[in-house]
């Protein structure tokens, strides 16, 4: 698949003189505030914000927006697009909502999990998280977390099955 | 309550490069899969607006990139070219990167009034990009009504769709009841 290429260059600037988009509809709760700082301690920035040049030659955020706040004094990596502000809106509507379509494969997850056991507070409690909603526990971290219950496949028993990819629903 | 602000913080990113996508080795630690219906709407957002996003790398010592966020825009574009930013972390940092950055990003809450304008300026031709929008609007309780194709036929075309295909990725279905 051949497309068009809109990044236009990567570029370092002082997050306060990125513009906020007016347009942005993400707010960032106080957990997920903590959870990215502990993140960026830990590892550092390990990707780019996504920045259109507009007319008057600033540079308008379509993703990033937390981190350059949390960032402000600082100089941040930005990938600078060459799109039109329909076509940033369109981006800024649909990269978040693209993202979380993604499925998870079960035992992968376990083990990225299991790997790293010193986590800052808000990154446990994220990790933890989504280990109860694959259904996963995180049996090394203690008793305590590791009864897991029986469970009654029978009762979960769907009345619809896909034949290609095994999707079980109600219909 | 008082914003924090951070000190300094590691810069981890390299450089940006093209290459071409089908020479980005897969991680074999991905966790994440990707449905149909995701598929699709991807291909929607590249068909309209194009390439706008770097995939995420780290260099092997054989040279070889291998990824770590992007594995279905790089499996999309194949052996067209795709920008990828190339970290300087170690495997033990690629696997917190490729743990964490979908569900960091998965916190963040919605401000439905701004949803709801931003919606209002944003039209597809995208049959699942709609639906996607469409769900976005719906699970926060608003109309999306930028589908560019005649609101009738989508009706009765989703109907039929979803008595005899899968919901999921739209395959043949059986009865397990």
């Amino acid at each position: 698949m051949k497309l068009q290429n809109r990044v236009l260059e990567l570029r370092r600037v002082p997050a306060n003189e990125l513009v906020a988009n007016p347009r942005n509809w993400r707010t960032h709760p106080e957990q997920q505030r903590k959870a990215v700082e502990e993140f960026l301690k830990d590892v550092g920035f390990a990707d780019a914000l996504l920045a259109r040049k507009t007319e008057e030659g600033r540079l308008e955020l379509i993703d990033g927006h937390l981190r350059a706040d949390l960032m402000s004094e600082q100089t941040v990596p930005v990938l600078v697009l060459d799109v039109s502000r329909e076509e940033a809106d369109k981006l800024l509507a649909t990269l978040d909502p693209l993202t979380q379509m993604a499925d998870f494969d079960r035992t992968k997850l376990d083990a990225l999990l299991m790997e790293d056991v010193n986590r800052g507070e808000a990154l446990e409690v994220l990790c933890r998280e989504l280990a109860d909603k694959a259904g996963l526990y995180q049996e090394h971290r203690g008793a305590e977390d590791s009864k897991a219950e029986e469970v009654d496949v029978d009762a979960f028993q769907m009345t619809h099955r896909c034949k290609e990819c095994g999707f079980e629903f109600n219909a | 309550m008082a914003k924090s602000k951070l000190a300094v913080v590691r810069d981890r990113i390299k450089e940006l490069r093209r290459v071409p996508a089908s020479s980005l080795l897969p991680n074999p630690k991905n966790w994440r899969t990707h449905p149909q219906a995701q598929q699709d709407a991807l291909k929607g957002v590249l068909a309209e607006v194009g390439i706008a996003d770097a995939v995420l790398a780290r260099e092997l010592p054989d040279g070889s990139l291998m990824l770590i966020d992007g594995h279905l825009r790089a499996e999309t574009l194949g052996d067209g070219d795709v920008p990828v930013l190339v970290l300087d972390v170690t495997e033990a940092e690629a696997d917190k990167i490729l743990l964490l950055f979908d569900p960091l990003s998965g916190m963040a809450g919605t401000e439905k009034q701004k949803l709801d304008e931003l919606l209002r300026s944003v039209k597809t031709s995208s049959e699942t990009l709609a639906g996607m929008l469409e769900d976005l609007a719906a699970n926060s309780g608003l109309h999306w009504v930028g589908d560019e194709r005649n609101s009738d036929a989508l009706r009765e075309e989703e109907k039929q769709h979803c008595e005899t295909a899968c919901p999921r990725c739209g395959g043949e279905i059986e009865a397990t009841i």
